[in-house]
C-alpha cells in the first residue's frame, strides 16, 4: 500500500515538471519583450531597460525556466506579479480562502443533492421520480454556468432584492454561487449514483443477499451502495480539487476574489508571473486530486488494497 | 395432511411467466415437483430448459418481468405463493437457502466472507454477535474450511473457488434450513474440487436432514449425488424418477439422448451422440410435444398433441407419446 | 466546468476492457436476456431510436440546427453585422423578432450566425482530438515498452490540464479569438480517447484471433483496421456524444470570459456577455442565446445516453 502511493507520488513529480514547463514555454516563447506588451508603448525606454535587468529578461528562455523551476521547487517563490509589484505566492495565498469557501459550499449542494437523487433514481427506476431527478441533472450538466448565474442573479438579486449578487464577504453572498456551481455538479454525482448503484444491482452477491433473506432496503444500504460508490467517491475527490483550483466563470460573474478570477485577472493584464504561477498552482491541485482519487478508490476497494 | 408432512417442498402446476416487451415467455409451464424430506433431488437439463428459473420461483425472488401466473409451492404444507415480501424474507435464508454457481461473484468483494455469514445468522435469529461469530466459525469448520477464525476475516478474492463455495454453503445451513437449492453449484469449479463439494452436501444432508434441490446440467453429478430425478425441457417435466432406475432405463428420448451425449471410456464410436437442434424459442414453441422437432423417434401424432407425464411404474414418470397406451394402441 | 462524467467514465470505461478477460459464462439468466442482444450496434441504434422518443427528439433537434446552421446566409431576415444605433435595445417587433442587440442589430439573425461557431466548435476539435488519441492509442498499444510509456505519461500530462485554463494559456499565446479555443480543446482532450483505444488494442492483442492473423503474416495496417478498430466504434460513438456538447459548453463560457470568439463575430455565449448589462430593459437578448445553448447541449447529451445505454449493454437498466 505505501508502496503503491509513494510509486504514485513518484510519478508525479516528472508529470508535474513537464506540466511547468509547457505552462513556462507557452508564457515566454512569444517574442518581443513582456514588459512592453503588458505596459504598452508607453513606458520610458529607460524603465523598460531597468525592469527587463531587474527580472532577469534578458536571459534565453531556458535559463529562466531553470531559475524559475529552482525557485518553485526549492524557496516556493513563484516570483513577483509585474502587475502588481507582489510576491505572486500572496496573491494566490489571499485569494485562496475564497475559492475554498466557493469549493466546500458548493460540493456540499452537489453531494447533499446529487447523490439522494441518485439513489432515488435507482431505486424507483423508470418512475416519475426517476425522470425527474434526471432531467434536473441533466440540465445541470447541459446547463451554461454564467447563463444560469446572471439568471440567479437577476431574478433573486435584481428584482427580488432577497440577496446580494456581487462580491462575497457574508454568507448571503455564498447562497447564489453554490446554487448555481452546485446545481452543475450535482448533475454529474447524480447520475453516476445512479448508474452505478444500477450496475451494482445486477451483481450475483445482490442475489445472494436477497436469497440470505435481507429485504430491499437492507439489499441496496448494505450491500449495493458501498460497491457502486467507489467511482462515485472518486469523482467527488476530483471534482472538489476542480472546484479548488477555481470555478472561473463563478467567480467572474459573482465577483468573488478567487483563483479563478486572479487567472481571469492576469490573462487579461498580461501578467506573465501571476498567470504562471495560478496555472501552475491550480494544475497542481487537480494532480493532487487525482492521486487521492486513486488512493481512496484502493483503500475503498479491498481488492484493489494489498 | 399427513402426506404433506412427509415432503418438504411439493410444487403443484407452477407456471412462471416472462412478460417481456415482445410477448410473454413462458420460462416455467406447469411443472410439479416434490421433494420427500432428507432428500436430494436432481432437476436436469439444458440451458434455457427453466430449471433456474424454477429456483428462481421457489425463492420468489424472480426479477421483472417476471413472475408466477399459476401453482402452488408447498413448504411443509404452506402456501408460499402470495406470501408477503416481508413473510417470504423471514423465509429466505432461514427455511430456504440457496448457493450459486458462481463463487467468485455470489459473494460481496467489500465485506469479510466472515460478516456476509453473520449477516445471515443476524437476520433470523436473536444472537449477539459475538454467538453469530462463534457460530460463523462452528460452520466454517463443518463445511471444512481450514483455519476457520483465520477465514472469518478474509475477504472474497482471498479465497480459492473451492473455499468461496464452502462459505457459501456454509452461509446456506448456518440457520439449518428446511431446503437448500442449489443451482449448479460446481459448475465453476475443477473436477477435484467438486467431488469434494458434492461429498460435502451429501454429509451434511445426512447430518441436518436439509432436503437438497440440485439443479445442474450434468449427469454425472446427478448419478454422484441424487436419489430422485427430474429432466426438464422447454420449461416442462419431461422424465422423473429415481435416480437409479433413471440412468438404467432412460425411456423419454430426450433423457435418452442426455445420456448418450456423455462421452464414455468404455465403448468408441467416431462420432460423439449429439442431441440434434437448439432449445427451442420459448416463445414460438412448436405445436404438440415440444421436444418433436428434435426427437429420433417422432410420430405423427407427436405434432398434434403433448402428452401428460404417464407412470410407467416404480415412481418412474414420462411424458411421451411413445408410452400413451391410446396412443400407442391406435397406431396398432 | 469540466465534464466530470465524462472523465469518469473514460477511466471507468478502460479500467473495464483492461479487465475483461473473456470468462464469459453462458448462464439461462443469460440466455434469457440476450435474446434480443444478437443485433449488431448499428441495428441497437435504429431500435433505440425507434423506441427512445427524446432519443429522437434530440436527434430531430440536432438535425435542424444543422440545417439552420448551414443555410443561415439564406435564410437570416437581416444583415447580423448591420448596426443600426437608433434602434440599439429593443425588444421583439415584426421586424425583429427577437429584439436588437447594444448595436441595433438584430438578435435572431445573429443567433442562427452564432449556431455555426458552436455547431463547428462542438464537432471539430472533438474529431481532431479522437483522431490523436486514436493513433496515439493504438501506437502504445501496438509498440508497448518506452513508446507506450511516453505516450502515457503525455496522457496524464494533459488529463492535468484544466481544459478552460488550457485554452487561456493558448490565447495568451495565440491570440484571443475562436483559433485558440479549437488548437485548446483539440489538443488536451486526446486523452480519455487514447486510454480506452490502447486498452482495446492491449486486450484484443491477445485475443486468438489477432495473434492468429499476426502469425499468418497479415500487415499491421490490416490487423488495426480489420479487427482493433472495429471494435473500438461502439465505445468511440459514446464517447464522441459526450465530448461534442462538452465542447460546446467550453466554447460559450470561454467566449463569455472574452478568452474566444471576438466581437464582431457571433458567438452565443458571446451574445450573453454582451448582452447581460441589458437583462432588465431586454431579457431576449441575454435570454435567447442562453436557452439556444442550453437546447443544443440538452439535445446532444440525450441523444448520447441513448447511444450509451444502446451500445453499451452493462449500462443498460
Amino acid at each position: 500500500m505505501f508502496k503503491y502511493i509513494l510509486k504514485r507520488l513518484l510519478i508525479c513529480i516528472p508529470v508535474l515538471i513537464t506540466v511547468v514547463l509547457i505552462i513556462f514555454w507557452m508564457l515566454n516563447v512569444l517574442p518581443g519583450n513582456p514588459i512592453e506588451q503588458m505596459m504598452g508603448e508607453k513606458l520610458k525606454p529607460d524603465v523598460v531597460e531597468r525592469l527587463t535587468e531587474k527580472w532577469g529578461l534578458n536571459d534565453p528562455w531556458i535559463v529562466r525556466f531553470g531559475r524559475y523551476i529552482r525557485d518553485v521547487f526549492l524557496h516556493g517563490d513563484f516570483g513577483d506579479s509585474y502587475k502588481k509589484n507582489r510576491p505572486v505566492i500572496d496573491l494566490i495565498s489571499e485569494s485562496f480562502p475564497n475559492t475554498v469557501k466557493l469549493a466546500v459550499s458548493a460540493a456540499l449542494v452537489a453531494w447533499l443533492v446529487g447523490i439522494p437523487a441518485g439513489i432515488v433514481s435507482a431505486v424507483k427506476k423508470n418512475t416519475i421520480f426517476d425522470r425527474l431527478c434526471m432531467g434536473f441533472a441533466l440540465c445541470g450538466i447541459s446547463m451554461p454556468v454564467f447563463w444560469a448565474a446572471m439568471l440567479l442573479q437577476f431574478i433573486f438579486g435584481y428584482k427580488l432584492n432577497l440577496l446580494p449578487i456581487s462580491g462575497y464577504t457574508t454568507w448571503k453572498h455564498m447562497i447564489l454561487p453554490a446554487i448555481v456551481l452546485g446545481w452543475s455538479s450535482s448533475g454529474s454525482i447524480a447520475r453516476l449514483t445512479r448508474s452505478n448503484l444500477l450496475e451494482a444491482m445486477r451483481n450475483d452477491y445482490i442475489r445472494t443477499a436477497r436469497a440470505k433473506g435481507l429485504n430491499e432496503g437492507g439489499v441496496i444500504y448494505k450491500h449495493a451502495l458501498k460497491n457502486s460508490m467507489m467511482p462515485v467517491v472518486t469523482t467527488m475527490a476530483i471534482q472538489f480539487a476542480g472546484l479548488l483550483s477555481g470555478a472561473t466563470i463563478t467567480e467572474t460573474v459573482f465577483g468573488i476574489g478567487g483563483i479563478g478570477r486572479l487567472t481571469v485577472n492576469a490573462l487579461q493584464t498580461r501578467d506573465i508571473p501571476l498567470l504562471q504561477g495560478s496555472i501552475i498552482f491550480s494544475t497542481a491541485l487537480i494532480m493532487i486530486g487525482n492521486l487521492v482519487a486513486d488512493i481512496m478508490y484502493s483503500f475503498l476497494d479491498p481488492r484493489v488494497r494489498v | 395432511m399427513e402426506n404433506n408432512v412427509k415432503n418438504t417442498l411439493e410444487i403443484k402446476g407452477m407456471k412462471t411467466h416472462f412478460f417481456t416487451r415482445r410477448g410473454v415467455v413462458p420460462a416455467v409451464d406447469g411443472v410439479d415437483i416434490t421433494i420427500p424430506k432428507a432428500t436430494i433431488v436432481g432437476i436436469v437439463g439444458e440451458s434455457g430448459c427453466g430449471k433456474s428459473m424454477t429456483a428462481m420461483s421457489v425463492m420468489q425472488l424472480l426479477q421483472y418481468p417476471g413472475r408466477i401466473v399459476e401453482g402452488e409451492i408447498l413448504l411443509d404444507g404452506e402456501n408460499l405463493v402470495g406470501k408477503t415480501k416481508k413473510e417470504m424474507c423471514e423465509i429466505r435464508g432461514n427455511d430456504i437457502s440457496m448457493i450459486f454457481q458462481e463463487p467468485m461473484t455470489s459473494l460481496n468483494p467489500v465485506y469479510t466472507v466472515g460478516k456476509q455469514v453473520t449477516e445471515a445468522i443476524m437476520l433470523h435469529q436473536d444472537v449477539s454477535k459475538e454467538e453469530a461469530k462463534r457460530m460463523t466459525i462452528d460452520i466454517f469448520k463443518k463445511v471444512g474450511i481450514p483455519e476457520p477464525e483465520k477465514r472469518y476475516s478474509s475477504y472474497p478474492h482471498q479465497l480459492s473457488g473451492g473455499l468461496r463455495q464452502r462459505v457459501m454453503i456454509g452461509m446456506a445451513m448456518v440457520c439449518k434450513p428446511k431446503l437448500m437449492i442449489a443451482d449448479e453449484p460446481t459448475t465453476a469449479l475443477d473436477v477435484t474440487i467438486e467431488a469434494q463439494i458434492l461429498h460435502l452436501m451429501r454429509q451434511l444432508r445426512d447430518e441436518t436432514g436439509t432436503s437438497i434441490m440440485m439443479i445442474t446440467h450434468n449427469l454425472g453429478v446427478v448419478a454422484e449425488l441424487c436419489d430422485y430425478v427430474y429432466v426438464m425441457y422447454a420449461g416442462k417435466v419431461m422424465e422423473a424418477a429415481p435416480v437409479k432406475e433413471l440412468f438404467k432405463n432412460p425411456s423419454h428420448p430426450y433423457t435418452f439422448g442426455l445420456l448418450n451425449s456423455i462421452p464414455k471410456i468404455t465403448y468408441t464410436k467416431d462420432e460423439l451422440y449429439t442431441i440434434k437442434g437448439m432449445v427451442p424459442n420459448l416463445q414460438q414453441l412448436p405445436s404438440g410435444c415440444r421436444f418433436c422437432p428434435r426427437c429420433e423417434k417422432t410420430m405423427r401424432v407427436c405434432t398434434e398433441k403433448m402428452p401428460e407425464l404417464i407412470d410407467i411404474g416404480g415412481g418412474h414418470l414420462v411424458r411421451c407419446c411413445l408410452y400413451d397406451k391410446e396412443v400407442v394402441g391406435a397406431y396398432e | 466546468m469540466t465534464n466530470f462524467e465524462k472523465d469518469q467514465y473514460q477511466r471507468d470505461l478502460a479500467a473495464r476492457i483492461n479487465a475483461a478477460d473473456g470468462n464469459y459464462q453462458y448462464t439461462e439468466d443469460n440466455a434469457l436476456a440476450e435474446i434480443s442482444e444478437l443485433d449488431t450496434t448499428w441495428q441497437r441504434i435504429k431500435n433505440m431510436l425507434k423506441s427512445n422518443k427524446v432519443a429522437m427528439v434530440s436527434l430531430i433537434v440536432i438535425i435542424a440546427i444543422i440545417l439552420i446552421a448551414v443555410f443561415a446566409p439564406l435564410i437570416i431576415p437581416c444583415d447580423p453585422y448591420e448596426i443600426d444605433l437608433p434602434n440599439r435595445i429593443k425588444g421583439p417587433t415584426a421586424e425583429h423578432l427577437l429584439g436588437t442587440d447594444e448595436f441595433g442589430r438584430d438578435i435572431l439573425s445573429r443567433l442562427m450566425m452564432g449556431s455555426r461557431v458552436s455547431l463547428v466548435v462542438g464537432l471539430v476539435p472533438t474529431i481532431i482530438s479522437m483522431g490523436i488519441g486514436i493513433v496515439l492509442g493504438l501506437v502504445a498499444g501496438f509498440s508497448g515498452g518506452k513508446v507506450d510509456f511516453i505516450i502515457m505519461r503525455l496522457a496524464d500530462v494533459c488529463l492535468a490540464f484544466p481544459s478552460i485554463l488550457f485554452a487561456m494559456l493558448v490565447s495568451y499565446t495565440i491570440g484571443q479569438n475562436l483559433l485558440t479555443i479549437f488548437v485548446a480543446l483539440s489538443i488536451i482532450s486526446w486523452a480519455g480517447t487514447a486510454r480506452i483505444v490502447r486498452a482495446q488494442t492491449l486486450q484484443l492483442k491477445e485475443k486468438e484471433f489477432v495473434e492468429a492473423a499476426i502469425s499468418i503474416g497479415v500487415k499491421k495496417r490490416t490487423i488495426i483496421f480489420k479487427h482493433i478498430l472495429p471494435n473500438c466504434v461502439p465505445h468511440l460513438i459514446v464517447l464522441f456524444t459526450m465530448h461534442v456538447p462538452s465542447n460546446i459548453l467550453s466554447e460559450s463560457s470561454l467566449s463569455f470570459l472574452g478568452v474566444g470568439a471576438q466581437p464582431p463575430s457571433t458567438s452565443w455565449g458571446l451574445m450573453v456577455f454582451k448582452m447581460k448589462e441589458f437583462l432588465a430593459s431586454q431579457p431576449v437578448g441575454t435570454l435567447a442565446p442562453g436557452i439556444a445553448l442550453l437546447i443544443m447541449v440538452l439535445a446532444f447529451n440525450f441523444l448520447g445516453d441513448g447511444l450509451r445505454d444502446a451500445i453499451d449493454p452493462t449500462l443498460k437498466d
